[in-house]
């Protein structure tokens, strides 16, 4: 699971481009103000990318914080 | 590998697109477009990627765009934003998801095409008849579900038969229109494949009309067939020969047993870059050759029977054991271009290196696998093209015979001599529908003489041709190697008791003939006419301009004023008397018959080798 949220966590900074940012599992949409529905897809689709995997609408849709995301994609390696 | 290839990658574009947008709107030269986007899906991430692409073609676009799926209703009706944005272009983004096609329409499929048809129509010439500018508009990708299979080409509600249906419309459409061009996403999304291509998901929920990874191809097709019209293609291409043109070294193997033709796998794959330099060759870009190698050596591959390509293809051989950069320099020079309009190919890493750092300018491009080569040019649409006019197809005439020329050069001990030799006689005219689609790309794609670098679309120089108090100069140019084709066009504006050059291009075929002279003593007599005392004339500097910086200065004209951000500088002059006395050349008759009878005489040209 730590590998898994340090993985995120790179994507995350590769698509806000920022190299210092640090997410936690509670992190959602309102810590980050870039954090907009377009980057919101971009995240989708690099850590798509990262991980190899692809999300269904359900899990998209349930996704509340960063949290959420890692354990959809631990389900899915 | 070429970067704006590398950021056809959609993750490498993702971690790259920040740093890189950073150092390209650091960049000098840059070209402001505003691009109008009317949209039937999202648009989102792919204008970042557009953005980008076209800052790498020294385009800064400014963008308008449009809300979704209203780009029906923004075309069509009255539009004050976009009326107040006044757009270069307008990139209509629409995909086989804003067709009327749905697979429930049955049998009124036919009545449905015509629609779609109508409604294409209606809205470009509403875009054409309210703005002007050029319209970029997407054909369709088939659907990625046929739902009766094969016969969905054939059956008269087949989706398949709906989008063959529509493109080919759109094709002939375009083909017949100018200012409207094809953003081909019909090919695109078949090569990338539509399985690729297509994402549901993101239609769902985002209303993004395909997947992530496929817009930054999308977007880079977009940004091509921008750069192509703003000027910014490659027109020359200069290529090694050992393991590039053919598979083998010459000088040892001898020309009989390198790889090339279709007896042998590598010499197959080889034989397809013959065909491929030779369509470009035919489209107007002018081939060469910079190989190290004996002279004879490297030409009997040419000469040899598996070769397509032939000596007469090439415009300039250097086939020698000079350096690299020496010799495309020379090309160059000869060619009379800027690097950044050439591409090199070579399979040595290490020589495309030594020329790349040369001349970073250039475009190098390492041949390791040809596939990969074909792939990586395909992608970059290095020569896009955008419109073809006479001109483009017999380019490489033009180019021969000013290698030719240079030859002819040497044979005088001085210029006026050779000049004079070259018995040179320059047809005037003025604009008309024959001729417009040259004088466009003459004003768009000349940099170096080119008073303003100011662009223009067909509809406006037709529009300034016609205004009264205009007057477009346009002139060809002959010599006994042939005709140059229309080489130079002036736009002079008259108010009152004063005169405007606004706008003059020349191209680079014809530099240090004295045309330029013409072209003013044209103005001149032009000014006279009409009791004209005060002649203006403009200079913006750009990067490829300076050669002309002190043309006005030199001819006598006074510095007006200079306005430090724009970099424009007005010059002007008040005694045209004299300044046609300066003009005054012996060597080019001019023939101007049918530009002061206002077009009336027939094709001078034609009647006279008909004699």
């Amino acid at each position: 699971m730590k590998n898994i949220l340090e993985r995120i966590n790179k994507v995350f900074q590769i698509v806000f481009g920022m190299e210092d940012l640090v997410v936690l599992e509670e992190t959602c949409a309102d810590d980050i103000e870039e954090w907009d529905s377009l980057q919101h897809i971009n995240l989708l689709s690099m850590l798509e990318k990262e991980f190899e995997i692809e999300f269904d609408i359900d899990e998209i849709v349930s996704m509340e914080n960063v949290g959420d995301m890692a354990k959809i994609i631990e389900g899915k390696l | 590998m070429n970067e704006i290839y590398r950021l056809s990658d959609y993750s490498y574009m993702m971690r790259q697109k920040r740093e890189e947008k950073e150092r390209l709107l650091r960049s000098k030269d840059l070209q402001e477009k505003r691009i109008a986007v009317l949209c039937g899906s999202t648009f989102g991430e792919i204008k970042e990627f557009l953005e980008i692409y076209l800052l790498h073609y020294g385009i800064k676009p400014v963008f308008l765009i449009g809300e979704y799926n209203r780009f029906f209703e923004e075309a069509c009706f009255s539009n004050d934003a976009l009326k107040e944005f006044a757009p270069d272009i307008i990139f209509i983004h629409m995909t086989n998801k804003n067709l009327l096609y749905r697979f429930d329409s049955g049998d009124t499929t036919n009545q449905l095409l015509m629609e779609e048809e109508k409604r294409l129509m209606q809205m470009w010439k509403a875009l054409e008849e309210q703005y002007h500018c050029i319209i970029i508009q997407n054909n369709f990708e088939y659907f990625s579900y046929r739902i009766i299979g094969n016969m969905a080409r054939t059956c008269v509600d087949g989706s398949v038969k709906y989008i063959d249906d529509i493109n080919r419309f759109l094709s002939t459409y375009v083909s017949k229109n100018k200012n409207i061009y094809l953003n081909d996403i019909h090919f695109l999304a078949s090569y990338i494949g539509l399985r690729n291509w297509n994402d549901d998901r993101m239609w769902n929920m985002y209303k993004y009309p395909m997947g992530m990874s496929s817009m930054p191809r999308y977007a880079l097709s977009i940004a091509s067939i921008i750069k192509s019209v703003f000027g910014k293609n490659k027109k020359t291409i200069i290529t090694d020969l050992d393991n590039t043109l053919w598979g083998g070294i010459i000088g040892e193997l001898g020309a009989e047993n390198i790889k090339l033709g279709n007896e042998t796998p590598q010499g197959e794959s080889f034989e397809l870059i013959h065909r491929y330099l030779k369509y470009l060759s035919k489209h107007g870009i002018a081939l060469n050759i910079c190989s190290k190698n004996e002279y004879e050596a490297g030409i009997s591959g040419l000469r040899s029977k598996k070769s397509i390509l032939k000596e007469e293809d090439f415009v300039i051989k250097k086939i020698n054991w000079k350096n690299k950069h020496e010799n495309i320099e020379d090309i160059l020079k000869e060619l009379n271009v800027t690097g950044d309009s050439a591409v090199f190919l070579d399979d040595n890493p290490v020589e495309c290196d030594s020329v790349k750092g040369m001349l970073p300018s250039l475009e190098v491009l390492q041949m390791e696998k040809v596939r990969d080569f074909l792939e990586e040019m395909e992608a970059i649409s290095f020569f896009e093209m955008t419109g073809e006019t006479q001109e483009d197809r017999q380019r490489n005439q033009y180019y021969m015979e000013n290698v030719e020329r240079g030859e002819a050069k040497k044979q005088y001990q001085n210029y006026d001599d050779y000049l004079k030799a070259l018995h040179m006689v320059c047809y005037v005219d003025s604009v008309h529908d024959t001729n417009i689609d040259r004088i466009v790309q003459l004003f768009n794609k000349t940099n170096q003489f080119n008073f303003l670098t100011k662009r223009y679309t067909v509809e406006e120089i037709k529009e300034l041709s016609e205004k009264s108090g205009m007057k477009a100069i346009v002139l060809d140019l002959e010599d006994k190697f042939g005709s140059n084709g229309i080489v130079s066009a002036a736009i002079v504006r008259f108010e009152g008791e004063e005169a405007f050059i606004d706008g003059w291009v020349m191209s680079c075929r014809v530099f240090e003939r004295g045309l330029e002279l013409v072209m003013m003593e044209l103005i001149c007599k032009l000014c006279l006419k009409q009791n004209i005392c005060v002649l203006h004339g403009y200079y913006r500097e750009t990067a490829k301009n300076k050669k002309i910086a002190d043309f006005f200065g030199n001819m006598g004209f006074e510095e007006k004023s200079y306005d430090q951000e724009s970099k424009k500088k007005e010059w002007v002059c008040k005694n045209i008397h004299h300044l046609l006395k300066i003009c005054k050349t012996d060597h080019i008759i001019i023939k101007d018959e049918k530009f002061n009878n206002g077009g009336k005489i027939e094709n001078e040209k034609y009647i006279r080798t008909n004699q």
